[in-house]
């Protein structure tokens, strides 16, 4: 029996083939990504970054990603939680009243360092999960529209779009050269790291050889399809199909507005109320009062 | 009418010794398939390359002789004139791919040309209809096979009306299946469209099925250029430069030899067929 493919294969990752978001125009899309990008960075309390990160979960559901696609990204969140607390670790914050948890040599743990490794950490996953939901959500055509609907020129649009179309044709080279090497016998698990490291740099040779090729022929193309790197053909507008397909409407635009309204008036609560401040946070009390013995 | 007129034409690519192309002479009419074989290194895409005015646009080499395209000559030609007058499939499907999805890619040549939206949606249902890709439209690049990515390509310049359609070896990268499909593609090409349509390909046994005229390219000159009913009668001057006659075209000559018979035989698989049966009686 045939098996229903729910994901679609896209340059950064996978999107579902049906998806409630869809409704929404690329423009939107890209908004909602901008927005829950930038609201984090507003946020030290890591609780609330913590629920942000459900509510993102939340839209992942929603929106039909296969969250056992999600596994791929955990490596980077391990990673990125281990540089951060080692980094704090070693290098701890002077900031606030140092309270010390633990010293071993010269190494000293501090509660506030920690916390805010915890805070900063919490940032930066929520931050990392808004951009996977993008990626999750977005094809690349999707992307290309949202960027001409912010009247993004022709030229930088066309650019980007030929750039995302060259690093799929360079991540098929790089398949075919390690499954020419795999053919005639390389085992690259029985590398060492440093051997796995060097190897992949021979990688880069045939890559960058067939990459000026494809660039001739890629121009060559272009040439042949009687492409002008400009927004003019015959001295009128150069017609964009992309676009009529995918017109912004004003309900688009309404959308947009009420994202954006909202998430100016959650930037003012911390800029101008410091609400969602360390000092603010429930659990970041509750341990103070606990080594305080209060 | 003559689509293409090339006079004189010489073409040395810059650092090489020799000429691409020596003193090419050639005249092909309007709304003919031309089929262009030849060995490899033989000068074949250099020629075709000449007709599109890739050369000497994107290359750097000497050029002598005159390419004319329906009298005008391609010197006075912009890069959108030649593109709405000749188009080009080459042989690498990717390379020619460079939208994110197959209905963006059909209509990027269609945007180049400047041509209203509403005629670009009309372009693309009707080349997606005769080229059989119409579920193919929202997909992207990765999601194709090389053969789908072909017809793809090939699509995308037909949507595009151009008078003279050039196809240089479309099927060399494929496999066999998609090599058919692409062939039927071709049979079809030739059947609805009104255009001059020329295919450099190795495959000679499908360009004899096809090609209203053939081309033998051999060391950058044109050695013979015939209707291809006729064109493998002298099989030993053909295959002295490097190209191999079917077996089927090679056996049905032998018989009509052996029978005395006067005039070509057949090159076309089924007139071959029916001509042994009724040489060697059913």
């Amino acid at each position: 029996m045939a098996v229903e493919r729910k994901m679609q294969k896209t340059i950064i990752g996978f999107v579902p083939y049906q998806s409630p978001i869809y409704a929404l125009h690329p423009l939107v899309r890209l908004v909602i990504f901008l927005v829950t990008g930038f609201i984090p960075l507003f946020v030290e309390i890591p609780e609330v970054n913590i629920l942000f990160l459900i509510a993102i979960i939340g839209l992942f559901i929603y929106s039909k990603v296969d969250l056992k696609k999600l596994k791929m990204y955990m490596p980077m969140v391990f990673t990125v939680g281990l540089f951060i607390f080692v980094t704090y670790l070693f290098f701890p914050i002077a900031k606030g009243e140092k309270i010390l948890l633990y010293q071993l040599g010269a190494v000293k743990l501090y509660y506030n360092s920690i916390m805010w490794a915890t805070c900063i950490y919490f940032r930066i996953i929520a931050l990392l999960f808004a951009s996977i939901f993008y990626f999750s959500t977005n094809r690349e055509r999707d992307m290309l529209i949202a960027f001409r609907s912010l009247k993004m020129p022709f030229v930088a649009t066309y650019f980007l779009g030929l750039s995302l179309r060259a690093t799929g044709i360079f991540m098929e080279d790089y398949q075919i050269i390690r499954e020419a090497e795999q053919a005639r016998g390389l085992d690259v698990s029985d590398l060492s790291f440093v051997g796995k490291i060097k190897h992949f740099s021979m990688y880069m040779i045939p890559l960058f050889t067939l990459s000026i090729r494809r660039c001739e022929e890629i121009s060559v193309g272009l040439y042949s399809k009687g492409t002008v790197i400009s927004n003019k053909i015959d001295g009128r507008k150069r017609p964009d199909y992309l676009m009529s397909k995918n017109p912004v409407t004003q309900k688009d635009i309404f959308y947009s507005a009420a994202i954006v309204l909202f998430f100016l008036a959650f930037c003012s609560l911390q800029v101008f109320g410091g609400v969602f401040s360390l000092d603010n946070s429930p659990i970041n009390i509750a341990i103070l009062k606990l080594l305080k013995g209060g | 009418m003559n689509a293409i007129e090339i006079s004189g034409l010489n073409w040395k690519y810059s650092g090489k010794d020799q000429p691409a192309l020596k003193d090419i002479n050639l005249s092909i009419c309007e709304n003919t398939f031309v089929g262009i074989i030849g060995s490899n290194e033989s000068g074949k895409t250099t020629l075709v390359s000449c007709i599109k005015g890739l050369i000497p646009e994107n290359y750097s080499g000497v050029y002598k002789g005159e390419v004319k395209l329906f009298g005008k000559s391609i010197k006075e030609c912009s890069t959108v004139d030649i593109a709405r007058t000749v188009g080009m499939v080459f042989s690498d499907p990717d390379a020619q791919f460079t939208s994110m999805s197959v209905e963006e890619e059909i209509a990027f040549g269609l945007e180049n040309m400047g041509l209203p939206v509403s005629e670009i949606k009309e372009r693309i249902e009707w080349v997606s209809r005769l080229t059989s890709i119409e579920s193919l439209l929202e997909k992207p690049p990765y999601d194709l096979s090389g053969g789908q990515k072909q017809r793809i390509a090939i699509a995308s310049i037909i949507a595009m009306k151009p008078r003279i359609i050039i196809l240089d070896e479309p099927t060399s990268m494929l496999d066999p299946f998609a090599k058919d499909n692409i062939f039927s593609l071709l049979q079809t090409m030739k059947r609805e469209l009104k255009v001059t349509i020329i295919v450099v390909e190795h495959n000679i046994e499908k360009i004899a099925e096809l090609a209203d005229q053939i081309i033998l390219v051999s060391d950058g000159r044109v050695e013979k250029i015939g209707e291809s009913q006729g064109f493998f009668d002298d099989i030993e001057f053909i295959e002295s430069h490097s190209v191999k006659v079917p077996e089927a075209i090679k056996f049905i000559q032998r018989l009509y030899k052996e029978k005395g018979l006067c005039g070509s035989a057949p090159v076309r698989f089924d007139e071959i067929k029916k001509a042994a049966e009724e040489l060697l009686g059913k």
